[in-house]
């Protein structure tokens, strides 16, 4: 058989899942050293961004049994999903610290201790995400030393893997849980006096901002539609049509729009809904979580009610192996992409010392994935 | 159904010496071709030494295909269907050497649909092949030596099962 040319080869490999793409590794040596080169990493992940049937996930964490196969555990207790971008998944985890994963990988980078000890208990805010100027990744935490200090802002970007403080936050008394990552800042809902706004936090210059909201109840979430930010209603079993406004490219006005009831209601206690964003279609996909199981269940597209062509994939992790089952999902959007926590080596190829370094800290790591039983 | 407006004709020459009428506006889908007529380089027929005359019929009958414009809306529904179950039916070919060669025309054209269409397909046959399965559908020489390659195997187990 005639052979095709390496340009070629990168052309199908980008077509690839990441499972197959790290059996694929074993190939050759051309392929290996394509596979971890960041430029193509970069290319894999546009791609997963932009194809409708991309691997878009949600991901979440439970203390719940999962009956699907696609699943894997992270061998960790207690933790909360502080936020997914880019195939990578920040983790506060109660017995050890933060740690930023790939689930699709495998890898595990633990970050350096936060400078406050006891920020386990002050910690209000938190969020990560991608800085677009300096290439990194950022976790951003917010934290009261004392009850009544104001919120004191801590980065660590992922390169140096060093705190550094942020800024000191006034103005938002009430700002807790995870940002919600869209466009290069966290955004999070606030009570502002009599009305509801809209924080964020620039991830690139580090500073907050106001935005307004449509004149709203307290019953309000925080999602993202098509890279867009927007709020919808908790549905309750009168209410047939789940509300949501998102905001027009603009940035400042929004555009209401109404999603059909498409679930049975006797049937599912809902938890929580996700507007699970489908960029190419321009759909927005609904995803409820089931009680007990904590798997993310495609509900309806707006603009093609019968359309479920995008596979519903569970890949879940599980995070939580303590009998305290909390409902308090978090869950979050989240990629499948060779992205490595530890950084990558520049797209010219300095990656291979970088590579071996990354291999001494995976061997190094303590981390062990485990294998879904049955 | 477009074809009330005549369009110029192009002639394509096969690596074979077989020659092809196509229209130039289904022709231009080709980004390479596309660049020829742009430099006026298409007054004759234009070579294509890279592929053969069975491949370049399967091209012409893609771009052909994909040409084709839906006269409403209404039509437009079904004709993005009926596209998809060509490209679906389009890419099941008897002979893999045969998807191979559409991937290297596809290239060699620049048509982007095309190449991302066999690409795609080359890429859903090789996902549950082993290692050394898919070395030999692309003919690759295992250079690891066995220690490399047991290093590679190991870090990445875990992807085996």
């Amino acid at each position: 058989m005639t052979e095709l040319g390496h340009d070629i080869h990168e052309e199908i490999l980008l077509r690839l899942e990441v499972n197959d793409l790290i059996r694929c590794k074993s190939v050759c040596k051309s392929w290996n050293s394509l596979i971890s080169n960041p430029r193509f990493v970069k290319s894999q992940l546009k791609r997963q961004h932009s194809n409708e049937l991309g691997d878009t996930r949600i991901i979440v964490s439970d203390g719940a049994s999962s009956m699907y196969d696609d699943c894997f555990y992270l061998g960790v207790h207690e933790c909360q999903l502080l936020g997914s971008c880019n195939g990578l998944v920040c983790i506060s985890c109660y017995d050890t610290n933060f740690l930023v994963v790939n689930p699709s990988t495998r890898e595990v980078k633990e970050l350096i201790n936060h400078p406050d000890d006891s920020y386990r208990v002050t910690v209000y805010v938190s969020g990560f995400g991608y800085d677009s100027s300096i290439d990194d990744y950022k976790v951003v935490i917010g934290h009261r030393c004392n009850p009544n200090d104001h919120l004191e802002f801590n980065v660590l970007e992922l390169k140096t893997n060093i705190w550094r403080f942020a800024v000191v936050e006034s103005d938002y008394e009430y700002l807790e849980g995870n940002g919600i990552l869209c466009n290069g800042a966290l955004h999070w809902l606030h009570q502002d006096i009599d009305n509801f706004v809209i924080v964020s936090f620039d991830l690139s210059k580090e500073v907050f901002k106001k935005t307004a909201l449509p004149k709203l109840d307290d019953k309000w979430n925080l999602g993202t539609v098509t890279d867009r930010l927007c709020v919808f209603r908790f549905p309750n079993t009168d209410s047939k049509e789940i509300e949501i406004w998102v905001m027009r490219n603009d940035q400042v006005s929004w555009e209401r729009k109404l999603l059909p009831p498409g679930y049975d209601t006797n049937k599912t206690t809902i938890l929580g809904y996700i507007p699970h964003r489908n960029i190419l279609s321009g759909n927005v996909h609904i995803w409820l979580l089931e009680e007990g199981s904590g798997a993310p269940v495609l509900v309806r597209s707006i603009d093609h009610p019968h359309d479920e062509h995008i596979r519903p994939s569970h890949e879940h992790i599980r995070l939580s192996t303590y009998s305290e089952c909390n409902y308090n999902y978090d869950e979050h959007v989240f990629v499948k992409s060779l992205v490595s926590p530890h950084g990558m080596g520049n797209e010219n190829g300095s990656c291979n010392e970088e590579s071996e370094e990354k291999k001494a800290k995976r061997d190094l790591s303590r981390w062990y994935w485990e294998e879904r039983e049955e | 159904m477009s074809s009330s407006s005549s369009s110029k004709m192009i002639e394509l020459r096969s690596s074979d010496g077989e020659t092809f009428h196509v229209e130039e506006t289904v022709v231009l889908q080709s980004e390479t071709i596309k660049q020829m007529i742009d430099d006026d380089c298409a007054n004759a027929a234009i070579p294509l030494p890279n592929v053969t005359s069975m491949t370049l019929a399967k091209v012409i009958e893609y771009i052909k295909k994909h040409a084709e414009k839906p006269k409403d809306d209404d039509d437009k529904k079904v004709a993005e269907e009926d596209l998809k179950k060509f490209d679906a039916e389009f890419v099941k070919v008897d002979q893999e050497s045969m998807l191979f060669d559409l991937v290297r025309a596809a290239n060699y054209l620049n048509i982007k649909s095309l190449l991302d269409l066999t690409c795609q397909a080359v890429a859903d046959s090789i996902k549950d092949l082993s290692v050394e399965e898919v070395r030999k559908k692309f003919n690759i020489q295992n250079d690891f030596t066995p220690e490399e390659e047991a290093k590679v195997r190991k870090e990445n187990a875990w992807a085996f099962d």
